[in-house]
Order: structure tokens, then C-alpha cells, then sequence
């Protein structure tokens, strides 16, 4: 499994990357997506939408069943994978990289800093 | 998963194969051993091999099994050949289903009970309620093992493992075979929609038998499969599932099983009820059907007509086949003939779906 050092971490697998001053990457971590199997629909946020640090904010549909994904940080939405439209597999096979659900332009940067480092999200699923 | 989690005798050749397991109705079983999809597309276009033993078998021997039979099941077996099998509910007095299960006709003093592993105890105790001296009940739940070899690869596969004469079976038919040490019960049957067999093994060489089944099936491209494929496999044939699909607060008749309900034989358990309800019409009624759009509907989403709700779903899922949602639950009957469009209604939102008849797919061989 897979933890970049690069990236913040949320207790409810999803991940934040930091770009530039005030914008941030989302997504599910890959221990996440092995969790759900595979992901057959992504519901993802109206661009603009305004979403809180830890509110709901978009789902994931796998074979099985739905999940609620939360927003790392507050913020609004700037731009959206369309790619997860017609590929949803991505958010399976490149969790990290092309399977990214969107871009926030961060209300509060410094929320980054409460999010989980690498190590200590990695210890949170090693004790599940 | 707690200490009273029972496995079958492949539980860790399961976790050796790194399934993921999880806990179906106290059964530890595996889930999928790669991904649901990609399971169900191998049983779809070769063959897959599943672990269902915890399938519940109940014996019923006797020169009064045929008549206890046929009290306790809504079909009719008394004109069902030797060796064959047949699908049927059982019903309590309200017609209300007990359990739905595959009943084998080794002659008419013997019959085995195949029932869903949530209602093992339930059956036995009901059959047993109507036991009389000139027959034995057994069940044997946990002495038989199960496996699945389903898909179009699967006689291929079975004339290998089993020999050719199984391969001569008929769908329902089944068979008393020997192979090296193991002495199987072969049927043609299956919850997948393909063409398939279910093989009755004592625990003792159920591992052994999943082994040689899945050397010699490589070169057919079998695989294991695990329940996550069996519930899409089953729900895109248009199968119903116990405790999902169908209850005691469910009759056949509302279930869209009401063939399997033979009201031209003698008295059986449910049937003034059953009658009394055909005469005065049903209220409610099964219903397929296919999303027209994004969307994947769920057990419990509402299903709606112009903001009325006007139905419940009770199994949902996405269809690695058709790649859309698809499901089946119970409407008001007259929207359920009407097959006009409706509406599932998932997380708040209203999705548009069509009303379509089962199966879901179309099947290249129905024997």
C-alpha cells in the first residue's frame, strides 16, 4: 500500500495535496479504494460549490454499495475530473495520480496542517 | 466477525488466495479474490468456481417423504422425475415465504432440501413441525460441502474433472458420481444465469476437489469467484435473494414467482391463503428494471411515479454486463403492468429507470 509523503491526509481516506498558495488537489487514498473495490460511478461536486473541512461533498459508488467522500478542507470548487466520467476505474488504478476527484480553492490554508502526515495515516490503517 | 463465525472447509485456501472476506449471515465467505467485475465477466465468458457451502442441505428419507414433501413445498414433485431438481418456495399458512429453495428428487422416499444458510435452523424446525413416523429428517448442513462451476466453460471443465457422463445432464438433473476417492452429487444448476454445475462434496475432500477443479479448469480460464460477483451474476438473471427480495411478508405470487406455486395438487401449507389472494388481486407486485441513466440504485431507495412514491427496491446493483444500474423490488401492481417509466429515488434526487422483464441479459443457453 501506498502513502505519498507529499500529501495530507484525512481519517476518512481522502487525501489533500497542496498546489501553489491556496489551492488543494482531492482524492481517495488507495487503501480506500482497495476498501471499496471496484468504482463504477463518481458523483462529483458542482464546480463553484462552496464545501466545509469534513462535510460531504461528493459520492463514490462501487459495485457493492455507496460512499460519502469529505472534503479535507473549506473552500470552493474550482475544477472537476471529467476523465472519472467515462473512466471511474481510475479512481482504482492511479489513486494518487489520474484518479483525482478535484481542486479547491482553499478558504483557510493553514486547515492543512490539522490534516494526518503520511506516517500517521499509515498507522491508522494498520490498526484497523 | 466474532468467535461463533463458522467456515467451510476452504476458508483458508480462501485467505491464502487473499480474498476479501466478509460475514455472510455468520458465515466467514470471500467476497471477491480480485474484483467483483472482472469475476463476474470470467464467469460470463469462461468459468468461474465459488465456494458455497454454506448452502444448507436438508435430507428427508422415508416412505413418507414424497407426502411430506409435498405438504411442506408450493410445486409439485410428484410427477418430477428421479434425479432431477426443481426450484420452489416454501410458504407458511399466510402464504408468506419461508424460505426459497432447490428441492432433489432422488426417488420418492428420498429428497434433499438445498436451503439459503440463513434459514437452515428455521426449515428444519418447520419441516420437522410436520414430521410423521415414516420418515427421517437429517440435517446435514455440516457434514456436505458445495461448489459452483458456472459459466460457458463449465461442461469443458466438469467432462475432465467428473467424467463425460456428467456432461450428458440436463438443467436440473442430477447424478451420483465417483471420483478417485470422492463420492459427488453433480447437478446442472446454478444462481448465475449460465450454463453451470453444483457439486455436493463431504468436507473432508471439498479442498481437495476445488484444487483438482481449478488444475485442471486453467486451461479453460477458470477462477475462483467470490459472493460479490454471485449477488450481480444472480440479480442480472433476474434471481431473487432471500432476505433481500423475498420474506414472510412476501407471497410467490407477488414475487413474480407464482409458476412455482401448483394449486392443481393437494392441500399444502399456504395454499387457501395463496388462493384467497389470487382471487381478490394482488396489491403489489415484482418489478425489474433498468436505469435509464447514471445512477446506481440500492436495497431500501424509494421508487416513484410523478412525486408518489409507489414502491420500494430490494435489490440494486451496477451491471458489469450492461454497465448501467439495474435492480428489482415491489410497486403498486397497476404501475408494475403499466410499464410505464418510474423514478429511483437515490441520495434525495429522482433518477429515471425502465420497467424490463428478467433476465436482465440475454442468455445464449437456457437448457
Amino acid at each position: 500500500m501506498d502513502f505519498p509523503e507529499d500529501l495530507f491526509y484525512t481519517k476518512t481516506h481522502e487525501w489533500a495535496k497542496k498546489e501553489g498558495d491556496n489551492k488543494a488537489r482531492i482524492g481517495i487514498t488507495s487503501h480506500a479504494q482497495s476498501e471499496l473495490g471496484d468504482v463504477v460511478y463518481v458523483e462529483l461536486p458542482a464546480l463553484d460549490r462552496i464545501v466545509k473541512a469534513g462535510g460531504t461533498c461528493t459520492v463514490v459508488e462501487s459495485v457493492k454499495a455507496a460512499y460519502d467522500i469529505y472534503s479535507p478542507v473549506s473552500g470552493k470548487v474550482l475544477e472537476t475530473n471529467n476523465d472519472l466520467e467515462s473512466n471511474p476505474q481510475l479512481v482504482n488504478e492511479d489513486p494518487y495520480g489520474k484518479g483525482w476527484f478535484f481542486i479547491i480553492e482553499m478558504e483557510y490554508p493553514q486547515e492543512l496542517t490539522k490534516l494526518l502526515s503520511n506516517e500517521d495515516y499509515e498507522e491508522l490503517c494498520q490498526a484497523k | 466477525m466474532t468467535d461463533s463465525n463458522k467456515k467451510t472447509p476452504l476458508y483458508d485456501v480462501h485467505v491464502d488466495l487473499r480474498a476479501k472476506i466478509v460475514d455472510y449471515h455468520d458465515f466467514l465467505m470471500p467476497l471477491q479474490y480480485s474484483s467483483i467485475i472482472s469475476e463476474h465477466k470470467c464467469v460470463r465468458s469462461n468459468a468461474g468456481l465459488f465456494d458455497i457451502s454454506h448452502m444448507g442441505e436438508i435430507v428427508i428419507v422415508g416412505k413418507g417423504a414424497t407426502e411430506l414433501v409435498q405438504k411442506i413445498i408450493t410445486n409439485d414433485v410428484s410427477n418430477l422425475p428421479d434425479y432431477k431438481a426443481a426450484y420452489t418456495p416454501i410458504c407458511d399458512e399466510e402464504g408468506g415465504i419461508i424460505d426459497d429453495i432447490v428441492i432433489f428428487k432422488y426417488n420418492p422416499d428420498k429428497y434433499m432440501f438445498v436451503v439459503n444458510c440463513a434459514n437452515t435452523k428455521k426449515d428444519n424446525k418447520w419441516i420437522n413441525k410436520f414430521k410423521t413416523d415414516n420418515v427421517n429428517i437429517n440435517d446435514l448442513s455440516d457434514q456436505i460441502s458445495l461448489l459452483a462451476v458456472q459459466g460457458p466453460r463449465s461442461e469443458d471443465i466438469m467432462r475432465l474433472v467428473c467424467g463425460e457422463e456428467c456432461t450428458a445432464l440436463s438443467r436440473f438433473k442430477f447424478m451420483e458420481v465417483t471420483v478417485g476417492e470422492m463420492q459427488l452429487t453433480v447437478s446442472r444448476t446454478g444462481y448465475t444465469g449460465e450454463d453451470g454445475f453444483e457439486i455436493f462434496v463431504g468436507n473432508s475432500q471439498c479442498v481437495d476437489l476445488w484444487n483438482i477443479l481449478l488444475e485442471k479448469g486453467k486451461d479453460m480460464n477458470l477462477k475462483p469467484a467470490g459472493l460479490g460477483a454471485r449477488d450481480t451474476l444472480r440479480l442480472e438473471a433476474g434471481y431473487l435473494l432471500y432476505g433481500n427480495d423475498i420474506d414472510e411478508f412476501v407471497t410467490p405470487l407477488e414475487a413474480g414467482i407464482g409458476w412455482t406455486v401448483k394449486f392443481n395438487k393437494a392441500d399444502f401449507i399456504g395454499k387457501d391463503s395463496l388462493l384467497r389472494l389470487k382471487k381478490y388481486g394482488l396489491k403489489r407486485m415484482f418489478v425489474a428494471f433498468k436505469m435509464l441513466d447514471k445512477g446506481i440504485p440500492r436495497t431500501d431507495n424509494e421508487i416513484t411515479h410523478h412525486d408518489n412514491v409507489v414502491g420500494k427496491v430490494t435489490s440494486g446493483t451496477f451491471s458489469p454486463s450492461l454497465e448501467i444500474g439495474i435492480g428489482i423490488g415491489y410497486v403498486l401492481k397497476r404501475f408494475a403492468e403499466s410499464k410505464d417509466q418510474i423514478n429511483i429515488k437515490i441520495r434525495s434526487a429522482d433518477y429515471p429507470a425502465q420497467i424490463v422483464d428478467t433476465p436482465f441479459i440475454t442468455l445464449d443457453k437456457e437448457r
